[in-house]
C-alpha cells in the first residue's frame, strides 16, 4: 500500500512541475520561444506525429537489437569471467577501458566504418548496455550462497544441475537490474548513433536543432524520454511478475 | 579419533567452538576432503556414499531456495537424483509428517525459522537416507522453538528411522536427543569421552525434568569441562 501511495506522489510531483512550467511560460516567458510551454510541446507531438513515428520505428529496432545483442554478449563475457578467473584478471581492465571511450566519439567512427544505416546506431546501442550486463552478470553468477552450493554437492548434483537450479536463478535479480539499466541506455545509444546519420530519433533531434525547429526538437525529446522510460518500466514489471521471490520485487514490507 | 554410528542409532557430538565438530560432519558428508584417515558411510567412502545418496544433510542455515515453493524445495533431491534414486518417499507425505502439509505451496520467506528447518529436515529425508547428518540444525532458533523442534525431530525420526549424527554445542540438546553423546576436545580435535544416555524413548518435555536427564547432563558437562581443561597448559 505504501508503495502505491509513493507512486501517486511522484505523479503529483511531475504534474506540479509541468503545471508550474506552463504557468511560467504564459506569464513570463511568452516572448522567448526557446522553451515552449508543455501545451505547445503536446500540440507539436500531434502535429509532427508522422515524422516522429517513422523515425521512432527505426530507433526502436536498433535499440531492441542492440539491447539483445549487447546483453547476450555481456552474459557470455560474464560466463567466461566466472569459468576462467584468469580471463577476468587479464580482460577486466580492457573492458573498463572500452567502456570509458565516450559513445559520442565511437559513433562517428562506426559511421565511417559501416556507412549510414542501421548498423552503426545498433552497435552503439549494444555497447551502451553491454557493460552494465557484463558487470552485473559476473556478480550474479557468483551470487549463489556457499551453503546452497554445499547443498547441491551433498545431493550429488552435476555442475549443469547446479548451474540451472542454483547459479542461474540466483543471478536473475542481477540480470534484471542490468536490463533495467540497459533498456534506457540502449535507446540513448541508438540515438547517439543516429546523430550524424540520415534517419531515426537522433537524426530528428539533430536536424530539428540545426533547422531551429524548437517545438519539434522538444516533441522528439519528450518521445525519446518516454520510450526510454517505457523500456525501464517493462523490466520493472518483468521483475514483479517473474522474480516475486526477491526482496526487491516484494518491495518494502 | 575413531567412532561409529550404528543403524538407527542417534549419536550427538558436543564440543566447544573450534574443536572441529562441524568439520568432522563435513568430512562425513564429503563436503571437505580429509588429509588422512578412513571414513565409511554404510560401508562406503564418503564420495561414493554421496553418489549413492546414503546420507541426508541438514545445515544450520536451512538453505531453502527462495525461487521454489516449499514442496519444490523438499522435492529438490528427487529432481536432482532423477531415476537413479533407489528409494523415494513422497514429498507431500513428508511435508505432512513434519507438520507443513498446509504450506506446500507457500513461499519460503513466508515461513518462520522453525518451519524452514522442518522443511529442510523433510528434504533431507526425501531420498530415504541410511544416516541423517545434522549440523547444529536449531542453533539459530530461540530457546523455546529449539526445544519444540527437538521434540518434533524425535517424533519425525521415530516415524522414519535412520541413523543420525548431530553436531551441537548444547549439552541439554545432545542428551535429550541422542542414544550416545560423544564429547570432543579442541586442538587437536579428538573424541575425549563417550556417554551412553540411559533415557527411555519416547522422550517428551517431561523428560527434561527427570533426574536421569539432569544427571546425564551434569555427567556430560563434567566430561566436557575435563576435556577442555586437559588441553590447558
Amino acid at each position: 500500500m505504501k508503495e502505491r501511495r509513493d507512486w501517486v506522489w511522484s505523479v503529483i510531483a511531475i504534474a506540479a512541475v509541468v503545471l508550474l512550467w506552463e504557468l511560467a511560460e504564459r506569464l513570463v516567458a511568452a516572448r522567448f520561444p526557446i522553451v515552449p510551454a508543455p501545451s505547445a510541446i503536446a500540440a507539436a507531438i500531434f502535429r509532427f506525429a508522422t515524422p516522429i513515428w517513422l523515425n521512432l520505428q527505426l530507433t526502436l529496432v536498433e535499440s531492441v537489437i542492440g539491447l539483445v545483442a549487447g546483453s547476450v554478449l555481456g552474459v557470455a563475457l560474464a560466463m567466461l569471467f566466472v569459468a576462467v578467473p584468469r580471463a577476468e584478471r587479464s580482460l577486466y581492465n580492457l573492458v573498463i577501458t572500452v567502456h570509458s571511450i565516450p559513445l559520442v566519439a565511437v559513433a562517428p567512427l562506426l559511421l565511417i566504418w559501416f556507412g549510414v544505416g542501421i548498423t552503426a546506431p545498433t552497435i552503439v546501442a549494444g555497447l551502451a548496455c553491454f557493460f552494465p550486463m557484463a558487470v552485473n552478470a559476473t556478480r550474479g553468477l557468483r551470487a549463489a550462497s556457499s551453503s546452497a552450493l554445499d547443498l547441491m554437492r551433498a545431493l550429488d548434483a552435476t555442475p549443469w544441475q547446479t548451474f540451472v537450479r542454483v547459479r542461474l536463478p540466483a543471478s536473475l535479480p542481477y540480470l534484471i537490474t542490468a536490463l533495467k539499466l540497459g533498456a534506457p541506455a540502449a535507446v540513448l545509444g541508438a540515438t547517439v548513433g543516429e546523430w550524424l546519420g540520415t534517419a531515426g530519433i537522433g537524426y530528428l533531434l539533430f536536424s530539428s536543432m540545426v533547422n531551429f525547429q524548437i517545438e519539434l526538437l522538444w516533441a522528439t525529446m519528450v518521445i525519446a524520454t518516454a520510450v526510454a522510460l517505457a523500456g525501464y518500466l517493462l523490466f520493472v514489471s518483468f521483475e514483479r511478475v517473474f522474480l516475486g521471490w526477491t526482496p526487491a520485487a516484494r518491495g518494502p514490507q | 579419533m575413531s567412532f561409529d554410528v550404528r543403524d538407527r542409532e542417534f549419536v550427538a557430538l558436543v564440543g566447544p567452538s573450534g574443536c572441529g565438530k562441524s568439520t568432522l560432519l563435513r568430512l562425513v558428508a564429503d563436503l571437505d576432503v580429509p588429509t588422512s584417515g578412513v571414513i565409511a558411510v554404510g560401508g562406503e567412502p564418503p564420495a561414493s556414499a554421496r553418489r549413492h545418496r546414503l546420507f541426508g544433510v541438514v545445515f544450520q542455515d536451512p538453505v531453502l531456495l527462495p525461487w521454489l515453493d516449499v514442496l519444490a524445495n523438499v522435492s529438490l533431491p528427487l529432481e536432482v537424483a532423477r531415476g537413479d534414486a533407489l528409494d523415494q518417499a513422497a514429498p507431500a507425505a513428508l511435508l505432512d509428517l513434519v507438520g507443513l502439509g498446509r504450506f506446500a505451496h507457500a513461499r519460503t520467506w513466508q515461513l518462520s525459522g522453525g518451519m524452514r528447518q522442518r522443511a529442510a529436515i523433510a528434504r533431507a529425508l526425501v531420498l530415504r537416507p541410511r544416516i541423517l547428518l545434522l549440523d547444529e540444525p536449531f542453533g539459530a532458533l530461540d530457546e523455546i522453538t529449539r526445544q519444540r523442534m527437538n521434540v518434533e525431530l524425535l517424533r519425525i525420526w521415530s516415524q522414519r528411522p535412520t541413523a543420525a549424527l548431530m553436531v551441537t554445542h548444547s549439552i541439554g540438546e545432545a542428551v535429550f536427543l541422542a542414544d550416545r553423546v560423544l564429547v570432543m576436545s579442541p586442538q587437536p580435535g579428538r573424541i575425549a569421552a563417550e556417554e551412553v544416555v540411559p533415557l527411555p524413548r519416547p522422550r517428551t518435555f517431561e523428560t527434561l525434568a527427570s533426574p536421569d536427564f539432569l544427571g546425564c547432563v551434569s555427567r556430560v558437562t563434567k566430561l566436557l569441562l575435563t576435556a577442555v581443561e586437559e588441553r590447558r597448559p
